[in-house]
């Protein structure tokens, strides 16, 4: 019997399996401290094949009797197909080819893996790769060698010389040596070493080779692949840079192999090799037969001989390569198809700013412009990015220093500024604007949100908590901004005071109604981190989605803190109309004129109205009508007249009003023609006008009057010491 | 995808086809194996079928290739039959169109399963509806005006060798039935008659993705028959009619159906059979022999032949292909149904173990 658990778990399987295993075992050996199998795969494969595998193939597989490495798995055919990915180039030491069938840690897969789940895996790996889908497209390039403990950590991007040691760092037995494109200022050398950093001939990836331990077989592979390398290490250990320090460093050498998908194919990310040899670079040059070294001092050997050498005997330890990561890298890592960097400007460097944004950059979105006028105080450091040591100093400031600090690329800018008094920043502020992609409020401040519609962006966005700091809402104008921010934000205030699946959102609102999202800048309000990185997740996952959307959105997540259930909101934008005197602006959403033409049909002959609802902004002048009620039951509705009654209707106002923190307003009236006249005042209306002139203008309020007609939408919008504006909204199709 | 299955009955043939847009055809229907044997490996067919069919009740098309007991045992015990009201009830499997050779419907002196099958195709054809006859030999217009219906009106339902069958299109069901035969024959007389033990011989080409997969489907023939199909179509300059991924070999491995002579080791086919094998095959194509294991010794003079496995073997090989014995697949001592999937890859022969723990309901427990 196998002394491996896991190769008699194979066995048993083969053997005593009530179903057919679809594959028969032919041999069984014990060879020194290893069990080893021989199995025919019966396979079920594509009868078009990528890949010439054969619907029964023989492998043998090498256990340890331990079950302490994993299971290597070699195919025994004699014509199986050579170089392919995910196989060793060359033969095994038994006369194979060995297949590289996991991609787990051995200590992770044996806790899971039986006889069964072993037999299909390997079958599995044979249906792959006779489909060809073994390697997807998608899938990094396959190394051609693999490689050992020591790190070698090379700077982010192009991976192109010449670099130098930074770092050189010793963690247990291992050498971790970091690399920048410029001198460090202040390195840190905890070993020394000289580096040798050839580039080899662009290389066609194909199947793993086996990994050199020593300068010979590094050699062979070097010249396989058109270099040859002791040649150029000779060349390096005569220059009188390495001469000098011979003694004292060790080598280290760097080989880039570029590497390209076919024969005809560009190069793609090359591969960086890495090794150290046992010694000093003295030690390595007299080895060679190329320098001696005497009291330290090294020089060229006069009669040297580099032939002489036994390559072979000259060990070496291969090094993991890791690239630091620059956007691009993060974007690839992190699941985004983002080709290209995408600038954004954030506004509001706070709890919700300071962890988008961080999330994002290290989602490889970015570079960022954070404005924010405000210095970091001890209670931001609970929810926001800035800590401790930052109390004191600039918000924008010190978020842009953290997300410098996330990937090896920084570029982020601050712009220490309220945006209402932006001084002599106000050009960068322009430029900024113009620049990002999109430019979002993180402020959670409806007057940040009415200045930023109305800037030269490319397209506004604005990210805000629930007063209670449990919702998340995030609002984004389309592609062409044809619906601006403010506009979709007068249609949330509306949903949340009607829609059930919003309902007490604003329920926790201050009373004063200075805010709607105080929850950050409430001090009182105690609000735990966990909760506003959640949110935050959230909202970095929005920004990632609309920045790839061309639509206009809405979207509210509801997070229940006692459970962590989030309930996740999507809400219609409607389109508006917009009119524009001067200064004044009056918007009218699609719905409105909808609801108005609804009511209008139901009611037949008669004519019919009620009243507009909707957000006003003293400061921009701007009026968004978001809703209008149908006519109370008391109202008196005849083919020539329209008399709004008053049953419930302040009750409705009132709870509307309450429901959205007290931003929805009673704007003005509306009501209805018959077919055959056309939607402009007659002298009533005219009266009805006056009406509201008389009554609202000394209080401050904007108001307006509407006319739905058969074919189009009249109106006129008054307001105090402001231009009266007029606009006519032609019907569609309904 | 499309699925194609062959059954594990011995010697005899059932092959059915599920196609993507859940139609399905099944050709023959012969339920062999004994309830009262512990030690017969058939399958229970009736119920593989049933299992497979689920809530249906009906069948697109069923084709029987001719009439002989392998081809359709138990047929009258499994199917509605319209001609007769002891073989109606709301448990029997419905056939919505029946295609049967020509020879099935005019053949004298037939008895059993036979004998209740031509019934049920004479009523169908007589009725005008639900069946396809291949073939026209003038005996089958004799057959209508003997029963006073003018043949113009039933050539409908009857389909010459060398055309599509109409009840499928590659447009609406990915796939297409070519026949190749029965074909009538012009005897000495100059009358064309039809052959006897003529049975269907088809092309199934299968769509997936604009890539086509070709089955021959060649129930019981013999080489002589073959050897017209394959000299007429080549003729015709439709060799690729005769191109196959999937290969349903005749008469269960019958060493009659590549030649007259066994061989001693191999049997040695005719240049036509040959042609048909190796040059119409495909790449990596598939050979089924629909029989019992194939045997190490000549004892048995009935099909399978070890020398005409020898011959289709080394067919497969050439092709680097695969060769499946349905009584072999997966094992000789445990045979199961062969699954094969039809993508725009070709075939895959489903070789998956099933877990029997989830998948079967477990031991009664309990006091």
């Amino acid at each position: 019997m196998p002394r491996s658990r896991l190769a008699r778990s194979v066995v048993r399987y083969l053997s005593e399996s009530q179903v057919h295993p679809y594959a028969t075992l032919r041999d069984f050996s014990l060879r020194g401290a290893v069990d080893v199998l021989d199995i025919d795969l019966d396979l079920s494969l594509d009868q078009r094949r990528s890949v010439p595998i054969c619907s029964t193939e023989p492998i043998r597989i090498f256990m340890a009797n331990d079950d302490s490495w994993s299971p290597h798995v070699i195919s025994t055919r004699s014509d199986f197909p050579v170089g392919l990915v995910h196989t060793n180039l060359d033969p095994d030491v038994d006369g194979g080819l060995c297949l590289c069938i996991w991609e787990e840690d051995w200590s992770d897969l044996a806790t899971s893996l039986t006889g069964q789940s072993l037999i299909e895996r390997i079958r599995a790996w044979f249906t792959a790769m006779a489909a060809g889908t073994i390697h997807d497209d998608d899938q990094f390039l396959e190394p051609l060698i693999l490689t050992g403990s020591n790190t070698l950590i090379i700077p982010a991007g192009e991976m192109e010389g010449p670099w130098h040691i930074d770092m050189a760092l010793k963690h247990r037995t291992c050498s971790i040596v970091s690399m920048s494109r410029a001198e460090p200022e202040t390195p840190i050398f905890e070993e020394d070493f000289a580096v040798y950093s050839p580039c080899l001939p662009s290389q066609v990836h194909r199947g793993l080779s086996n990994t050199p331990y020593d300068l010979g077989a590094l050699q062979s592979l070097c010249l396989e692949l058109g270099f040859n390398l002791i040649e150029g290490l000779k060349a390096w250990l005569l220059e009188s840079e390495h001469l000098a320090s011979a003694a004292h460093r060790r080598p280290l050498l760097i080989l880039t192999v570029p590497k390209r998908r076919t024969v005809e194919g560009v190069n793609e990310k090359p591969e960086i090799w890495c090794y150290t040899l046992g010694g000093s670079v003295a030690e390595l040059g007299e080895r060679l037969d190329v320098t001696i070294t005497e009291d330290d001092t090294t020089a060229p050997k006069v009669l040297g001989d580099i032939s002489n050498a036994e390559l072979s005997s000259i060990r070496m330890d291969p090094w993991r390569v890791v690239q630091r990561l620059d956007r691009s890298a993060a974007r690839v890592f992190s699941g985004s198809s983002r080709a290209q960097d995408t600038p954004l400007l954030g506004i509001g460097a706070g709890a919700i700013g300071s962890n988008v944004a961080t999330i994002a950059t290290r989602s490889g979105l970015g570079p960022w412009v954070l404005v924010d006028g405000d210095i970091t105080l001890p209670h931001n450091t609970v929810r926001q990015v800035q800590r401790n040591i930052s109390v004191g100093l600039s918000k924008a400031y010190v978020l842009k220093q953290e997300l410098d600090s996330v990937l090896a690329v920084g570029g982020n800018t601050s712009i220490s500024v309220n945006v209402f008094n932006p001084g002599k920043e106000q050009a960068s502020l322009d430029r900024a604007l113009r620049n990002a992609e999109v430019a979002i409020d993180f402020s959670a401040s409806p007057a940040v949100l009415g200045w930023l519609t109305d800037q030269p962006a490319k397209r506004a966005a604005s990210a805000f908590f629930g007063p209670d700091g449990s919702d998340l809402v995030v609002i984004s104008e389309d592609l062409s901004r044809s619906i601006k921010l403010d506009e979709i934000e007068a249609q949330y205030f509306w949903a949340v005071a009607t829609e059930e699946r919003l309902k007490n959102h604003l329920i926790a609102a201050r009373l004063d109604r200075i805010r709607y999202a105080n929850a950050c800048q409430d001090l009182s309000r105690p609000l735990p981190p966990w909760q506003v990185h959640t949110l935050c997740g959230l909202a970095a996952g929005r920004l990632a989605q609309l920045l790839v959307e061309v639509n206009a959105g809405f979207r509210m997540w509801r997070l229940e803190p006692d459970i962590g259930a989030v309930d996740s909101v999507c809400m219609p934008v409607h389109k508006v109309s917009r009119f524009q005197a001067n200064d004044v602006r009056l918007t009218v959403s699609e719905e409105v004129v909808r609801t108005m033409r609804m009511h209008r049909r139901q009611s037949g002959e008669n004519e019919t109205g009620g009243v507009l609802l909707g957000t006003f902004d003293l400061v921009r002048n701007v009026t968004h009508i978001v809703a209008a009620l149908p006519a109370p039951p008391d109202s008196q509705q005849t083919p020539t007249y329209f008399i709004r009654g008053i049953k419930d209707l302040k009750p409705i106002i009132e709870r509307l009003a309450k429901a959205s923190a007290g931003r929805l307003h009673y704007i003005g009236e509306w009501h209805s023609h018959p077919g055959g006249v056309p939607a402009r005042p007659s002298d009533d209306d005219e009266r009805v006008y006056t009406h509201l002139k008389t009554h609202m203008e000394p209080s401050g309020s904007p108001f307006v009057m509407a006319i739905c007609g058969e074919l189009d939408t009249w109106l006129r919008a008054g307001w105090q010491e402001r231009e009266t504006v007029h606009g006519v909204i032609a019907h569609g199709e309904e | 995808m499309h699925i194609v299955r062959f059954f594990p009955i011995g010697n005899a043939d059932t092959c059915l086809i599920e196609l993507a847009n859940g139609r399905r055809v099944l050709f023959d229907f012969a339920d062999m194996h004994s309830p009262d044997d512990a030690d017969d490996k058939r399958c229970d067919l009736e119920k593989e079928l049933r299992e497979i069919l689920g809530d249906d009740t009906e069948i697109d098309v069923v084709a029987f290739t001719h009439l002989d007991q392998d081809h359709c045992n138990r047929a009258k015990e499994v199917f509605y039959l319209e001609h007769a009201e002891k073989y109606q009830n709301d448990d029997r499997i419905r056939i919505k169109t029946l295609w049967v050779p020509a020879h099935a419907v005019l053949e004298a002196g037939v008895k059993g399963q036979a004998r209740t099958l031509r019934a049920e195709a004479r009523h169908r054809f007589l009725k005008g509806e639900g069946i396809r006859v291949f073939s026209r030999p003038e005996e089958l217009d004799q057959f209508l005006i003997d029963r006073e219906i003018e043949p113009a009106k039933r050539r409908n339902l009857i389909s010459d060798a060398g055309t599509l069958c109409p009840e499928f299109n590659l447009g609406q069901d990915c796939v297409e039935f070519f026949v190749h035969s029965p074909f009538g024959k012009r005897d000495e007389e100059d009358i064309v008659r039809v052959r006897n033990n003529d049975a269907l011989f088809m092309q199934a080409v299968f769509e997936v993705d604009g890539e086509q997969t070709k089955m021959i489907l060649s129930a019981d023939v013999g080489h002589e028959v073959i050897d017209d199909i394959v000299e007429v179509t080549r003729y015709r300059d439709r060799d690729y009619r005769l191109e196959w991924d999937i290969n349903n070999i005749p008469h269960h491995c019958s060493y009659t159906a590549l030649s007259d002579e066994k061989g001693n080791e191999e049997t040695e086919p005719t240049a036509t059979s040959k042609w048909l094998y190796e040059e119409a095959g495909q790449s990596a194509g598939l050979l089924v022999s629909t029989s019992k294991p194939i045997p190490s010794d000549d004892e048995d003079k009935q099909p399978p032949h070890r020398q005409a496995a020898a011959y289709y073997k080394g067919v497969a090989r050439k092709l680097n292909g695969e060769w499946v014995v349905s009584m072999e697949h997966p094992t000789i001592s445990k045979p199961e149904p062969l699954v094969i999937e039809i993508k725009s890859t070709g075939y895959k022969i489903r070789k998956q173990a099933p877990n029997v723990v989830v998948e079967t309901p477990a031991p009664r427990a309990g006091i």
